[in-house]
């Protein structure tokens, strides 16, 4: 186990800067603007329904920083496994890391952790930073706005651990379904290096061609490669009941959320991308094994 | 106490890439506390045999290191095995201090305390990055890493390929000096042969993926001799059949095998050749006169 997290910990050390650097460079300048903007009147709230009270506006605004958190750790942790399966490549360091009594399936299997685990936690720590921010924006909003309802500290506390347990319950079941999408390009890279990023996408679709060239006219629309992607990529949720709890005049509760959200995975395909995972991990570590080149 | 059972047993060892042969069936043990020198052209087959040795690629025949199949089990043999393959080859993003720290939890025979010990009295220091260390430096940091494992073989592959004379020195009298004892086996190759012949206690020669030397350094003296030849003895030598023949300087020089040096004495100045006077001398032998050693 201590080997295990002083190779998470590399992972950390050389990627630090997408994972540590960017967004708390993000959430510094999200801080300054937000609060030069409140504090120089260049907010305004509309609302179709009437003013809401600094809890809600609190919450919604903290939902769409999760939100946009979520989308800045799709395409990092997406160039993360690009790089990261072949990173020990680079200077010749793959002699060094063979020269350690560590088997390669661990090393990858630490880099998959770290992809999956360690630096989405670090993204939802900024997250989570954010939501306090905003929890001051709220309160500051609520002072320079008279038709908005001053915050209940209890309620605003309430809202910040609801929205923070639909984020993360949001984060850990999306990035197990996503698993294998990322353990796919980190696949490639051990094989192609940076060529994984086009190759990740290019494979998919030549073997989506080469169906529609064979099966021509049969099967659902575009073949069924093109639609099982089109399925797997959708981790959707039950969008009427999210926007309803989001925008209702009620405090969001993460129950209810977070019960639609696992309502609506296919935990058949949840296993099955697991295990697909769990074979391209595999079989990168087994050429990582053959090939030092 | 040295160890009876060799550190390396190799039987039979091929590897091909394709239809092209590297290694052509080589046999041979490597006995504990000894300092072996394994030298060839490039692309004889020495970083291959030493890929095979610690694991990094499969092979054909039988190959034990440590009593363990190194490719099917590197990651435990590597408790028991260091090596440098290239000066380079450190973490480049890492500081000193992360290293050492990386190390000690990943490596249960590495010793942060004596690391830092060899690396005292140099330039590299804790904070420093090692993408920022010059190349000697990081031979230094490398060097100092292994020499804190606890092994009983290390390996070596052109561990001072681009450095200096004055650091190549001090790299291989730190080897001696602070690592060797009679429980450790090393294994060098390198093309500066001379640089290593005072510390090697045998020799491995290798030729187009077969070995053709296989020896204790102190039998070279005895199986090999070499006659600077007086002009007018010159045909008398060459008719003792020696394996190389070349001039320097104006000077005939003749390496002989199996020839005494009393037979050799009245035909001129008699030695025991040089490790890179050997070299040359067996790797320009036509190929149907070299033996497989031993």
């Amino acid at each position: 186990m201590k080997a295990f997290l002083a190779l998470v910990k590399r992972e950390h050390i050389e990627h630090r800067a997408a994972f540590v650097y960017a967004p708390a460079a993000i959430l510094l300048i999200f801080t300054v603007a937000i609060f030069s903007a409140v504090l120089l009147g260049r907010l305004r709230v509309e609302w179709d329904f009437g003013m809401p009270g600094a809890g809600k506006f609190f919450e919604i605004g903290f939902m769409g920083m999760a939100g946009f958190w979520w989308i800045y750790l799709l395409p990092v942790l997406f160039f993360y496994f690009a790089d990261a399966f072949s990173a020990d490549r680079r200077n010749n360091a793959m002699l060094f890391w063979k020269s350690m009594p560590q088997s390669d399936l661990k090393i990858l299997g630490t880099k998959t952790f770290a992809g999956l685990v360690a630096f989405p936690a670090l993204v939802f720590l900024a997250m989570l930073a954010t939501g306090v921010v905003l929890m001051g924006v709220s309160a500051a909003m609520a002072l320079r706005i008279d038709q908005m309802a001053a915050p209940d500290p209890v309620g605003l506390f309430s809202s910040f651990f609801q929205v923070s347990a639909v984020a993360l319950a949001f984060l850990i079941f999306a990035l197990v379904w996503y698993a294998p999408f990322y353990v796919w390009v980190g696949g490639l890279s051990t094989v192609f290096g940076r060529w994984s990023i086009p190759l990740a996408f290019l494979i998919p679709a030549l073997l989506g061609l080469f169906e529609n060239l064979l099966f021509f006219g049969d099967g659902p629309d575009g073949g069924y490669v093109f639609s099982f992607l089109n399925a797997r990529s959708q981790f959707a949720v039950d969008r009427e009941i999210w926007q309803a709890q989001i925008l209702s005049e009620t405090p969001l509760e993460a129950s209810v959320l977070i019960g639609n959200l696992i309502s609506n995975i296919d935990w058949v395909g949840m296993a099955t991308g697991i295990l697909f995972a769990g074979i391209v991990l595999y079989l990168a570590s087994e050429y990582r094994r053959r090939v030092i080149d | 106490m040295s160890d009876p059972q060799p550190i390396v047993s190799a039987r039979g060892l091929r590897k091909r890439f394709g239809r092209n042969e590297i290694l052509h069936g080589l046999d041979f043990d490597i006995p504990a506390g000894r300092i072996y020198g394994l030298i060839g052209h490039n692309g004889a087959g020495k970083t291959t045999t030493l890929n095979a040795l610690l694991g990094l690629t499969s092979c054909e025949g039988e190959i034990r290191v440590l009593g363990r199949d190194p490719f099917a089990e590197r990651a435990r043999m590597m408790e028991d095995v260091a090596f440098i393959s290239d000066v380079a080859s450190l973490p480049r993003f890492l500081k000193v201090s992360d290293l050492f720290s990386m190390l000690t939890a990943i490596h249960p025979r590495f010793s942060r305390a004596r690391a830092e010990g060899f690396l005292e009295g140099t330039d590299v220091k804790a904070h420093h990055r090692v993408k920022h260390l010059s190349k000697g430096m990081i031979a230094q940091l490398h060097l100092a890493i292994v020499m804190a494992i606890d092994a009983r073989l290390l390996v070596l592959d052109e561990p001072t390929l681009g450095l200096d004379i004055t650091y190549r020195k001090r790299f291989y009298r730190r080897l001696l000096e602070d690592y060797m004892t009679e429980d450790r086996t090393l294994l060098i190759t390198t093309h500066q042969v001379d640089e290593i012949e005072f510390m090697l206690s045998d020799v491995m020669f290798i030729r187009d993926g077969a070995l053709i030397l296989h020896t204790p350094m102190e039998s070279v003296g005895q199986r090999y001799a070499q006659l600077i030849a007086e002009p007018a003895r010159l045909a008398e030598a060459e008719a003792l059949k020696p394996v190389f023949t070349e001039t320097r300087f104006g000077q005939t020089v003749l390496v002989y095998e199996g020839v005494p040096a009393e037979t050799l004495a009245p035909l001129g100045q008699v030695s025991t050749p040089t490790l890179s006077d050997l070299f040359v001398a067996l790797m320009q032998r036509d190929a149907g006169t070299t033996e497989a050693a031993r």
